[in-house]
């Protein structure tokens, strides 16, 4: 009490205090209790470092999952006639193929054209009655602008698609047809008129996709000879396109749409971004995402609880003090900022530590990736079907790093305001007489 | 009466300070609630990822042809006597079964007026699919009526597709055993739908004798058994692999194995989810417990001082966190159970429909709140508490009680 009685000559109106005095206040009051300002910025802290690390790891993973996936075949967007995705008929093509790519390609942001070819055929591994054939879907490509990597990539003994007459199985259609590279495959089915499409080719090479139904079901000839085969007229199926960001598909799609109109012949094609091709690979992604956000959520409201908690002890652990700074004059709403500057101090702390933590992590898991392949042992085959890669490299994601901080920033200051009705109820005489 | 003095004793503390404590319990509720919560659903995915598995024609053991896999057609196929039973097998009981159904699948090429899909025809008995999603579908039309009937039913996905409507008549051609291709054409009977679109344009069914017949056989190609209990799956499978010795017995999670690793990868997830909650709210115990215990340095060392032994004071202190603990516990499993309720029959997930279907979910996700997690939940809750006071609780061990009482 000794400091009281050297009070200093007050002026009749208090000054209000100076942010900036505030500020310093603020940060000198909590190192106070050390204990809890740890502890408490900690709590935040982990909030933070969890999900900056999660969004890491999960956006990395969900990213090139989408590379890898729309890479594998269907690229970023596809033109197609404006009913053959919901029915996919050999009669609904785009025609005047050669405008159409020429369109395409003049696009800055896009890599690649592939025109496509697709018909469902009954496929046998030799001429002769009575050899085994299979139903199975009949691609037609063209190996000098596809980019599939499906094809790219052959079983041993056979190499991709280069030019007319060849042909490329799926590995269990091919064991299920008992064809063998270097043999003949005969393809029958129906061209785009209703006549008989009947080709053979010679089988150069077998690809593994890692998708049982892929592998299974699919054939892939020369573009030429399946348009020879199939009746296509500078027509395809698909025009599938790979552009330099499979995230600005959508727009990409909706740009380009318009200036197809007069390249197309034969009925207006759509621009199907690859979220309509594959909706079930963004709804994965949707889902999972979706699912990791009620977690962040849940996490967030158990550390506001903590927070208010933290600042209820201090604000009522400090009720002499506050009622002192309040008899010398100092306004409530000043005390009140001060404490507001305290959870601001706090959370910033707190948001400091939890980044530069998942910064570590991060840059730790970079260096060699997350061995998928070898956590996941004896599931291989899921992360084919995933289109997962065998060793995920998280990236740091700064947008999630900016937004957990903000987050937290604003439920320390939401969880302050709980206790803060109290500083302004203090009375200064009782507050005083609190001191024991 | 030392134990229940100090049960008193944290009791009465823990209400010197209700509002502190109060929002500590309310942190720790809403923490076990949300982990209660968060547990139902993904036990709830689980369950029916393996459900949907084994709805998916496989049942918990299926018996297949060596070979059938790779190439699955009527050239891999066993016979079965008409009257087989599996619970007549050597500890087998009745009721350990649920049920068993002999199908004929190959591949088939199904053709209408108009158009041409390859697909999967299932010759079944319609009697025996209680087993499997075909006994549950819906049916637009009529379903088979025994496994002589001549007639087919179709997916409504294919159905669009062939442009085919019930009562038309479509023509199946597929491949029998001397590798000459078999055609004949049928009826349509019915149109069934399902969760998943892809089901729909895969599965064409129709009496298993039809299919038999057609391929001029009396073989099957696959036999699979349904338990009531998933413990029950083991002790059959080894009885199977006695029986049908030179067959393939699979159970579900080898047929499926992506769904046996999503189910099995669930089981880790859950606790992942729980440390990570909790490992929140441990800050905020660990904060409370310290501020309660160095508050009252000065009364511990009075009770030092009066002849509390070392002991007493840590033992004190680690009830109090129990006792706040437990309440939190037992409020947040009530909370959870209180929303679990009215949404026990099932959420709608429809948005979600196929990304849900490629892992052979439903769009409706049915919560599943297992006592065996609550339980889990609530030990390792308490576990937690328990760790969260032993830092506080040394530390006031450590004290002498007169420099306590002299601060």
């Amino acid at each position: 009490m000794s400091e009281l009685t050297a009070a200093p000559p007050v002026s009749n109106r208090a000054r209000p205090a100076v942010g900036g005095t505030l500020v310093t206040m603020a940060w000198r009051n909590l190192w106070r209790v050390r204990r809890r300002t740890w502890l408490t910025a900690s709590g935040v802290g982990f909030a933070v470092f969890f999900i900056v690390l999660h969004r890491s790891v999960a956006a990395g993973a969900f990213d090139m999952m989408i590379e890898l996936a729309t890479e594998q075949l269907s690229g970023h967007a596809q033109v197609q006639h404006a009913e053959y995705l919901e029915d996919p008929r050999i009669r609904y093509t785009v025609g005047g193929l050669a405008a159409v790519t020429e369109t395409l390609t003049r696009h800055p942001a896009v890599v690649a054209v592939a025109p496509r070819g697709m018909g469902f055929a009954l496929v046998s591994a030799d001429a002769e009655a009575g050899e085994t054939s299979f139903g199975a879907q009949v691609m037609g490509i063209d190996p000098a602008v596809e980019f599939a990597t499906l094809g790219k990539e052959v079983l041993p003994g056979g190499r991709p698609l280069e030019r007319t007459g060849e042909g490329l199985l799926g590995s269990v259609l091919a064991r299920n047809l008992g064809a063998e590279v270097g043999g003949d495959i005969v393809v029958l089915g129906t061209e785009k008129e209703g006549g008989v499409a009947a080709t053979a080719v010679t089988l150069v090479g077998l690809f593994n996709s890692g998708n049982p139904e892929l592998d299974r079901s699919l054939m892939m000839v020369h573009f030429d000879d399946f348009s020879e085969a199939f009746g296509l007229h500078d027509e395809a199926h698909t025009i599938a396109v790979l552009t330099r960001d499979a995230g600005a598909a959508r727009d990409f799609a909706a740009e380009v749409a318009p200036s197809l109109e007069n390249a197309a012949t034969a009925g207006t094609p759509r621009v199907h971004p690859w979220q309509e091709v594959q909706p079930e690979l963004e709804q994965f992604v949707v889902m999972k995402l979706g699912g990791a956000y009620v977690i962040y959520v849940i996490l967030v409201v158990i550390l506001a609880f903590m927070v208010v908690n933290t600042f209820v002890m201090t604000v009522y652990e400090r009720t002499a003090e506050f009622g002192m700074l309040k008899a010398i004059g100092m306004p409530p709403g000043a005390i009140f900022r001060m404490v507001q500057f305290e959870g601001l101090w706090m959370s910033v702390l707190g948001a400091a530590l939890g980044l530069a933590v998942a910064a570590a992590v991060v840059a730790a898991l970079s260096v060699q990736g997350i061995p998928l392949a070898a956590m996941l042992e004896g599931m291989e085959d899921m992360l084919g079907r995933l289109s997962l890669p065998d060793a995920l490299v998280p990236v740091f994601d700064p947008v999630a790093a900016l937004v957990a901080t903000a987050t937290m920033v604003v439920a320390v200051q939401l969880a302050v305001l709980v206790p803060a009705p109290r500083i302004w109820r203090l009375n200064a005489v009782e507050a005083l007489r609190d001191e024991e | 009466m030392k134990l229940r003095l100090l049960v008193q004793l944290g009791w009465r503390n823990l209400w010197r300070h209700k509002r502190r404590n109060g929002i500590l319990l309310g942190g720790i509720t809403f923490a076990v609630a949300s982990v209660v919560l968060a547990n139902s659903f993904i036990r709830g995915m689980q369950v029916q990822m393996a459900d949907n598995a084994v709805d998916l024609m496989n049942g918990h053991v299926k018996i297949l042809a060596p070979g059938y896999l790779d190439d699955p057609g009527i050239a891999q196929s066993f016979e079965v006597a008409q009257d087989w039973q599996p619970d007549a097998l050597d500890g087998i009981t009745p009721d350990m079964v649920a049920g068993w159904a002999s199908r004929v699948r190959v591949p088939a090429v199904i053709m209408s007026e108009r158009e041409t899909r390859g697909i999967q025809l299932v010759g079944i008995d319609p009697a025996s699919e209680n087993i499997s999603f075909v006994g549950k579908l819906a049916v637009e039309g009529e379903g088979l009526a025994d496994a002589a009937d001549r007639r087919v039913i179709v997916g409504a996905g294919l159905a669009e597709q062939i442009e085919t409507l019930v009562g038309r008549r479509i023509v199946l051609i597929t491949q029998g055993a001397d590798g000459r291709n078999r055609e004949a054409g049928y009826r349509v009977a019915g149109i069934y739908r399902t969760d998943s679109s892809s089901l729909e344009k895969i599965f064409v069914f129709t009496g298993r004798d039809t299919v038999q017949n057609l391929l001029e056989t009396n073989v099957v190609t696959e036999l699979s058994v349904r338990v009531t209990e998933e413990r029950f799956g083991p002790p059959l499978l080894q009885r199977l692999a006695n029986v049908f010795s030179g067959l393939d017995v699979m159970t579900w999670q080898e047929l499926d194995p992506t769904a046996a690793a999503m189910t099995a990868i669930i089981d880790v997830a859950i606790l992942v989810y729980f440390f990570i909650m909790m490992g929140a709210l441990s800050f905020g115990l660990v904060n409370s417990l310290v501020t309660a215990v160095m508050e009252r340095t000065r009364e511990m060392g009075m009770m030092r001082a009066i002849g509390m032994r070392p002991r007493s004071v840590l033992l004190q202190v680690v009830l109090e966190s129990t006792l706040i603990m437990g309440a939190g516990i037992a409020g947040g499993v009530l909370l959870g159970v209180l929303v679990y309720l009215p949404i026990a029959d099932g959420v709608d997930l429809a948005a979600f429909d196929e990304a849900l279907s490629t892992f052979g979910l439903s769009n409706v996700l049915v919560p599943q709140l297992i006592a065996q997690d609550v339980i889990l939940v609530v030990v390792l809750s308490l576990i937690l508490g328990f760790v969260a006071s032993a830092s506080p609780a040394v530390r006031c061990m450590k004290m002498g009680p007169l420099e306590a009482m002299r601060r």
